[in-house]
């Protein structure tokens, strides 16, 4: 399901979204009708404007995750977020939505989120104040090669100083070897 | 209530993980392309877009209203969409630099037209006109000069 009023920003996720083979999409211009399809129907994924025309995508999310359907409580949600909009991120994040995107929406970014989404599985957390999906993760890419504890090694890592594994060596760390045991 | 840790279905990644389906540089590529089937369509949206703004500034007067700025922001946020989008990056930069003028005046509680006409006059220049490098750059420096004037801070949406 898209929630957005923009005509033009709907459109263009409807390409996108059917270009990456979902071809059946809802789009739904406020939050009220959002609310209303969510619990007529069954919905894989919701994609909302950070700025509805009738209530902020807060709400929409906070109703969402504190629905007694759990169809619509664990659905994954994707905000979309205007220029100055964005500082609305934690906001949202805090509202319990799994992703802001920051619009203009590109297909490569949009499909980037989603999939590492899918291959995240973020646990739910229920809070006296939030509901949704787990927040304390973070991306920080590789190590810096500063370790943390007294045991890490902190020296320089250097060039490798003798030759590469050849494939067969490589073969014979995996390869199933029968062990017979005294 | 305490903490609870609930471990839900992965609706996505299930969709993801099933059999068939395109890889990840065909379904982009895919929707790249049915999104370029929308230029000229929105080439001309941009015009109007443009033309609605200009409407509501020529509305206002000399004196614009917290009401009308908001639905200015709106309409720019609606440009910045499609000058993203199709790649016109010089009215894209304009289109910010009035969003931020937007946020800045209705911060601030400024009401004067002025630097809002520059800005559309500016967005007209870089819609109809093929600006060379210089001079794109010198049309930016002097509105970031309006910004410098009424003492507005840029946008930094990166460091939210």
């Amino acid at each position: 399901m898209v929630v957005d009023a923009d005509q033009y920003s709907m459109t263009i996720l409807g390409q996108i979204l059917r270009g990456f083979g979902l071809s059946r999409h809802t789009v739904i211009p406020t939050g009220e009708e959002a609310k209303g399809a969510l619990q007529g129907g069954r919905y894989d994924l919701l994609i909302c404007d950070a700025l509805l025309s009738d209530m902020p995508a807060g709400e929409l999310i906070r109703w969402a995750r504190r629905h007694t359907a759990l169809a619509i409580k664990y659905v994954p949600i994707v905000v979309l977020t205007g220029y100055t909009q964005f500082s609305q991120v934690v906001q949202m994040r805090d509202a319990g939505a799994n992703i802001v995107v920051r619009k203009p929406v590109a297909p490569n970014v949009l499909y980037d989120h989603l999939a590492w989404s899918a291959r995240n599985d973020r646990p739910f957390i229920e809070t006296d104040t939030y509901i949704g999906p787990c927040r304390r993760f973070k991306n920080i890419g590789p190590p810096d090669g500063i370790g943390r504890r007294k045991t890490d090694l902190n020296g320089e890592i250097g060039d490798a100083t003798e030759p590469n594994l050849s494939q067969e060596e490589i073969d014979s760390f995996l390869r199933p070897t029968k062990l017979e045991i005294d | 209530m305490g903490q609870k840790v609930i471990r839900v279905r992965n609706i996505l990644g299930e969709r993801l993980s099933l059999p068939g389906g395109v890889t990840r540089e065909r379904a982009v590529q895919e929707a790249g392309k049915r999104v370029e089937t929308l230029r000229a369509p929105y080439e001309e949206a941009i015009a109007v877009e443009i033309a609605k703004l200009e409407k509501i500034v020529a509305a206002a007067g000399p004196e614009i209203a917290a009401r009308q700025l908001a639905q200015l922001l709106d309409g720019a946020g609606r440009l910045l969409t499609l000058t993203g989008t199709f790649g016109f990056a010089l009215l894209d930069a304009v289109s910010k630099s009035l969003c931020d003028l937007c946020v800045g005046m209705l911060e601030k509680s400024i009401a004067a037209t002025a630097p809002l006409e520059v800005h559309l006059n500016a967005m007209r220049l870089a819609w109809k006109m093929e600006l060379s490098e210089t001079e794109a750059e010198e049309m930016l420096g002097e509105l970031a000069r309006i910004h410098v004037h009424y003492g507005f801070e840029p946008h930094k949406p990166d460091e939210s």
